[in-house]
């Protein structure tokens, strides 16, 4: 037999699927009880000896009463790595109970505690910072969880999430349909390139074909009747797009959105230039609409939904979206129909807005789809 | 969706995961006994190196040592903060060492136990740019690969091991991916002569040379022979986590659910184990067994509860065999499948998949089976009976 020769190696071949139980986390709960908010916290006997070494009789055991002698380092410890606060005022805490409490992974303290609001006046919007442990474990996890009004809110902390803000009433129904409507209108009106689209197709809204030849729509009903039928079709396609896309049902890259958008708007200024597309405006409206959609969904979506209750904001900030475009068109379009008999309407405001707008949009195309910069930082 | 479950999880859960905080009976109550590798007078190799790092915090080859002693740790009590600690020494070092490639190596094994398999094969690779020579880094980069399924790649990462290692650790790395890719029978019979050829008795890796025998010993079919080199495994190694999960599926297998029990009993703390425990308890109606489903339980909800699950082949058993929720327990099946793809996790899937009727999974499943030319009588009999 041959004696071979010893190699020490880890041989970590093993342990891939061997493991007891969940990493580190801490439990915070909040919740009212009668005229205070109470909280509990719990933190692992194991994570606090990591940090303090509680084992001071050096017997390898941690008793109740080596915790106990270590209680006031504990909660200094805890509370300056917590907080609760409104503004520059910060919440006092006034410790209720010191006590012990298990969890699937083995015994954790648990503190119970008063929070104290600045002047005695509890607030349902606050922020909260929680920086336990994340500089010795970061796989190390603080779940927060308020109870508010029969409803739980959870949060969870990590190392690269350190800091929340609250507002245990927005889930209120109102409040959440005007915050997404203001959003919505707010979205149009900074969003520059879905004014610019639909400003090109409302240039020819006043405008009629003679053979080959535009000239102005005598009729203000038949302007109208025009203006209605884009802005309505716009309205639709881009409505289903917004839906689909922030329910997730069809998901786009948004370079790709973005860059499309920008195109569209080249498009359509360019057909105003040319006159070359046998397409009705609305059309065109339709089909780039879809589009449009996307865009408005990734918008929304960077606004963080709670995906619980989807449908409010979904509503309000489309609601917002159309009245924000009604308000643009409602104010442009009475401009064009007087504009539209000056014998320079077609030279100055068809071809030269149509360039402009042509170049503007270039530029985004370039930017967008090149990831390259022109004029923007 | 993932709040909604959430949602669902918080309001069905069982009364005991909100137990009441409680006053211990006396001062000398135990809260935690800690192992001896971390109590603050022993001179363990923990306790030494954190010394020497306390006089001299650049002392890279004792941040080495320590992460290794940390990882070792992790691995002994299965507890994942071990990793975090180790994981910590890294990231602080990593940037600025001289010993990159070592630091590479650790936190790619370090990354293998959080399941991140793909990141610790970029750690791996880049270990092995700096130094080639390491056997530890090839060995590792072969599990990971033999883990996600790429059995191929595995065994082309073993073979630099012959001449860097010992010719049992070499092969014991290759054969176990050539037993899974058509070599089943000739790569358990080169193994068992090889090791008959060395004196393995002073070998500390040779828990897991025996595990590797049974696992193969019980894909061809051998029972008898696997059931003894799981013992010869047991004895190496007697709290061998891996090794006591892969010996009871396999008394499980058998339904030989008592011995599970006599196995099992005492060591319930991890997870794995006492899904296992639970899974014989069930079978023998025995009063334990509501017990430790709802520790189970309360494991299971505070895994969730963090937001980043990875032990999905777990809780898979849990659901199949445990609340016998044969749907929920399909949907983990297929994640782990996406994720691992070791022969239980690919007879978990097949199996559900069959039940399922998801013929798409099922030949993809099927597929990756003959594409490998992967030999298990389990997973034989298993398709052989779905296509009578």
């Amino acid at each position: 037999m041959k004696k071979i020769f010893f190699i020490i190696l880890l041989v970590l071949i093993i342990p891939i699927n061997a493991y007891a139980h969940k990493p580190s986390d801490s439990y915070i709960t909040l919740k009212r009880d009668g005229l205070n908010i109470i909280g509990k916290w719990d933190i692992a006997i194991i994570d606090l000896n990591y940090v303090f070494s509680l084992d001071s009789d050096l017997n390898g055991e941690i008793t109740w009463g080596e915790v106990k002698n270590a209680k006031q380092k504990i909660i200094d410890y805890a509370f300056n790595r917590f907080s609760i606060s409104l503004g520059e005022e910060k919440c006092k805490f006034e410790l209720k109970d010191f006590l012990i409490e298990d969890h699937s992974d083995g015994h954790y303290i648990s503190l119970l505690f008063y929070v104290l609001f600045p002047e005695n006046k509890i607030k349902t919007v606050f922020d909260i910072k929680y920086n336990l442990l994340f500089d010795l474990d970061s796989q190390h996890r603080g779940i927060l969880q308020i109870i508010h009004k029969e409803r739980l809110i959870t949060t969870i902390f990590s190392k690269d999430h350190k800091n929340e803000h609250f507002d245990l009433d927005s889930n209120n129904l109102i409040k959440t349909f005007i915050r997404f409507l203001r959003e919505g209108i707010w979205h149009i009106w900074i969003g520059f390139d879905h004014i610019l689209f639909l400003l090109s197709l409302l240039l020819t809204s006043v405008l009629i074909y003679k053979g080959n030849v535009l000239i102005p729509e005598r009729s203000f009903k038949v302007a109208l009747f025009n203006l209605v039928k884009i802005v309505t079709a716009f309205t639709i396609s881009h409505s289903f797009t917004l839906a689909i896309a922030t329910l997730k049902i069809v998901q786009l890259d948004s370079r790709f959105i973005e860059s499309a958008i920008a195109l569209s708007i080249m498009i359509a200024s360019f057909k105003n230039i040319l006159n070359f597309s046998k397409f009705k405006n609305w059309v065109v409206a339709f089909f780039f609409g879809l589009i449009h959609g996307f865009g408005f969904s990734s918008v929304l979506l960077d606004l963080g939904l709670n995906e619980k209750n989807i449908f409010i904001p979904l509503l309000s900030f489309n609601i917002g979206v159309e009245l924000g475009q009604l308000a643009i068109v409602a104010f442009i379009f009475p401009i064009l129909f007087y504009l539209k008999d000056n014998k320079n309407y077609k030279l100055f405001i068809l071809n030269a807005g149509s360039v402009i707008i042509f170049i503007i949009s270039f530029i985004w195309f370039i930017e967008r789809a090149f990831n390259f910069s022109i004029i923007t930082n | 969706m993932k709040h909604f479950l959430l949602l669902i999880l918080i309001l069905f859960i069982p009364s005991q995961v909100f137990s009441k905080p409680y006053l211990p009976e006396n001062d000398n109550y135990v809260l935690l006994k800690l192992p001896s590798e971390i109590i603050g007078n022993k001179k363990s190799k923990i306790n030494i190196l954190k010394d020497k790092i306390g006089k001299n915090p650049e002392d890279e080859y004792s941040l080495v040592e320590l992460t290794k002693e940390y990882i070792k740790l992790g691995r002994k009590t299965s507890d994942p903060r071990y990793f975090s600690y180790a994981n910590l020494i890294v990231e602080k070092t990593i940037d600025k060492s001289q010993r990159k490639s070592e630091f590479y190596l650790l936190r790619g094994t370090i990354k293998q136990y959080n399941h991140n398999f793909i990141s610790a094969l970029e750690d791996l690779n880049k270990s092995l740019e700096i130094n080639r020579h390491d056997p530890q880094a090839w060995l590792t980069r072969a599990s990971v690969l033999q883990v996600i399924g790429k059995y191929n790649e595995a065994k082309k990462s073993c073979i630099p091991l012959i001449g860097l290692t010992n010719e049992v650790i070499s092969s014991a790395c290759i054969v176990s991916s050539t037993s899974l890719l058509g070599g089943l029978n000739q790569s358990i019979s080169t193994f068992e002569n090889i090791i008959q050829k060395n004196d393995i008795s002073s070998l500390s890796e040779k828990g897991w040379i025996y595990s590797i025998l049974a696992e193969m010993k019980e894909r061809s079919g051998d029972f008898s022979g696997a059931e003894k080199y799981y013992k010869l495994g047991l004895n190496a190694e007697v709290d061998s986590v891996s090794l006591l999960t892969s010996y009871s599926d396999f008394l499980i297998s058998q339904k030989r659910y008592k011995e599970v029990v006599s196995l099992l009993s005492n060591k319930s703390s991890s997870e794995s184990l006492l899904v296992r425990l639970s899974i014989a308890e069930k079978k023998l109606s025995l009063p334990q067994y509501e017990e430790d489903l709802s520790k189970l339980k309360k494991m299971f909800f505070e895994e969730h509860l963090r937001g980043d699950f990875i032990h999905y082949r777990e809780e898979c058993l849990y659901d199949l065999y445990l609340l016998e929720d044969v749907e929920s327990a399909y949907l983990l099946a297929v994640k782990n499948w996406n994720i691992q793809k070791e022969p239980i996790d690919i007879f978990l899937v097949l199996n559900l998949a069959m039940k399922a009727n998801d013929k798409k999974t099922i030949d993809e499943v099927i597929l990756f089976i003959k594409e490998n030319k992967l030999e298990d009588v389990r997973l034989n009999k298993l398709i052989k009976d779905f296509q009578n």
